[in-house]
């Protein structure tokens, strides 16, 4: 097998497996090769289920030739950020503390995928505790981008975004507190779904933020990140606060037109200001979806530092009950950004953050006035600049830190608070040649439509088809 | 004169705080970096605690997602 298998889309490989153009094992050991080769240099995974992805690959070839009922996902190969249970494997959430942690059950995302008949192939590098926009971590080693190795693949899902754009997987889960699935899919160049708050359970996978988090799939393509995230969404009667809504067709959804759907733009951003290629980004996605016919109106946007702060407070807050007894036991573990960040929840109030919680519901209906009262979906930068490189980054827990965090989650951030679904997709390259991203976001349960606007931009576009040089070396 | 309003989370509260609240103590760099990445967003949380409403609570969220989730002209998900 060559690296043109690599090359395939999800849904292509998973087409392929079906009609046995190849064999589940054939592309399973393909990936496997070449993430031994690429790890050294880009690092984006924590452990390699080698023999065990064999082993599910040769029984999905069997079930192939035996006739059996197959799944859409059936023989393909992916990986995880490493916080996501799997019953009897390690899973570290990226830190010193559980790097020994072997769970006692399967987290619901991972069932799902399994009954779809994915082939798991490890767990990927991350920020600790899923925490840190940048993606670095001190523990495993800093993750690196693949269309850069200087550079940083964005995080906390710093491996998912990383190993999917290298060609290493088809697709992986992330988690999204703040931004985590959409940074790294921006700055490495990939579709990444954050889905309406509750849309996809929670079981089962390490939390930050029980207010916030969400689960979520970055892929190559809408079409791919439609597949996953179908697979995993919907009601889970082990998590109450899964929503019961009925799960649409997504797939279906990437092939309809966008003529007549309105996106609202708001020319300030929400008052933070992006770099000059971002805006020009933002620009040309805009004449890009005029071509096909989608309607631009300007709307005006709540002030997204004030938001960023409440989004903040809740996540503090609820991290720091989830870690404190660590932050006393095991303080000296953590690494000293990610002890900064957690542990400052230790000094908000109760009535501050449950302030925050309870203005969630009128910023949520001011959103609402101020941008799903004119148009159907807001397009905004996902990150206001193109990927930074580690050194730039690298800023501890000094005073330089908010001012990373801002520039970093500043437009995704308040998206979490509101509770909305927001997609990533790939709008472009830097002049240094690095993705660019621009994020749309929609009403509650509307993930279907954001599907819609990302494949529509992907069938006259071609930056998801390019690849990282460093996969092709 | 208009006096400046004082900042609530220096470094001797916030030494303080994990000290009598929390029964751990930090040190002194790591108090002055926690009360300069606090100070702001709490600043920023009491300008927006002006819109809170006597009756307002955590659980209004959710009705103001299914209130709006199908507003609009573009039901696309239906």
């Amino acid at each position: 097998m060559s690296d043109a298998i690599l090359e395939y889309s999800l849904t292509e490989v998973a087409a392929g497996i079906r009609k046995r153009e190849f064999s589940s094992e054939e592309v399973t050991r393909n990936c496997l090769e070449k993430i031994e080769e690429l790890q050294p240099k880009l690092n984006c995974f924590i452990s390699v289920y080698r023999e065990e992805a064999i082993k599910a690959a040769k029984y999905a070839d069997n079930a192939i030739a035996s006739g059996d009922e197959l799944g859409s996902l059936h023989g393909v190969p992916l990986a995880h950020k490493d916080m996501f249970y799997r019953r009897g494997f390690i899973s570290t959430g990226g830190s010193k503390i559980q790097r020994g942690f072997r769970p006692s059950y399967t987290a619901t995302v991972l069932h799902k995928l399994d009954a779809a008949g994915a082939i798991h192939v490890g767990g990927l590098n991350m920020s600790e505790f899923a925490s840190g926009p940048a993606g670095q971590n001190e523990h495993f080693g800093d993750c690196r981008n693949p269309w850069n190795i200087e550079c940083a693949p964005g995080g906390s899902s710093s491996g998912s975004g990383a190993a999917v754009a290298a060609r290493l997987v088809y697709g992986a889960l992330g988690s999204d507190t703040g931004g985590s699935v959409r940074i790294p899919s921006a700055l490495c160049g990939l579709v990444g779904m954050k889905g309406t708050q509750g849309r996809v359970s929670r079981r089962g996978g390490m939390p930050l933020s029980f207010s916030l988090d969400c689960f979520g799939p970055l892929a190559r393509t809408a079409l791919d990140c439609a597949r996953l995230f179908y697979t995993i969404a919907g009601e889970d009667k082990k998590d109450p606060t899964a929503g019961k809504e009925p799960v649409p067709d997504y797939e279906s959804m990437c092939s309809k037109e966008v003529k007549g759907v309105c996106i609202g733009i708001d020319p300030t951003f929400g008052g933070i200001k992006p770099s000059d290629e971002v805006s020009e980004m933002i620009k040309r996605t805009i004449k890009q979806y005029e071509s096909l016919g989608a309607k631009i109106i300007e709307i005006s946007l709540p002030d997204q530092d004030e938001l960023n702060a409440l989004s903040n407070v809740i996540t503090r807050s609820e991290a720091a009950t989830i870690h404190r007894k660590w932050l006393k036991e095991k303080r000296d573990d953590y690494s000293a950004q990610v002890r900064r960040r957690i542990e400052i929840g230790l000094g908000i109030s109760a009535t501050r953050y449950l302030e925050a919680l309870s203005l969630r519901s009128h910023h949520l209906q001011l959103y609402n006035n101020a941008a799903f009262s004119f148009c159907d979906v807001v397009l905004l930068p996902t990150v206001g600049e193109a990927a930074p490189t580690l050194s730039e980054i690298d800023v501890g827990d000094s005073d330089e830190l908010p001012q990373m965090l801002r520039r970093l989650t500043g437009y995704t951030r308040p998206i979490n608070y509101y509770g909305l679904p927001s997609i990533n997709v790939p709008g472009g390259f830097s002049s240094t040649g690095l993705p660019l991203g621009f994020q749309i976001i929609g009403r509650p349960y509307q993930e279907g439509q954001l599907f819609q606007m990302a494949a529509a931009f992907q069938h006259i576009t071609d930056y998801h088809k390019k690849s990282p040089a460093l996969s092709g070396e | 004169m208009k006096q400046e309003k004082k900042t609530t989370y220096d470094r001797h509260f916030m030494e303080l705080l994990f000290a009598q609240l929390h029964d751990h103590s930090v040190n002194e760099a790591d108090a002055e970096g926690l009360s300069k990445m606090l100070e702001p967003i709490n600043r920023l949380a009491e300008q927006a605690s002006n819109g809170l409403n006597f009756d307002d609570e955590p659980a209004d969220f959710l009705r103001v997602m299914n209130e709006i989730k199908n507003t609009g002209n573009n039901k696309t998900d239906e």
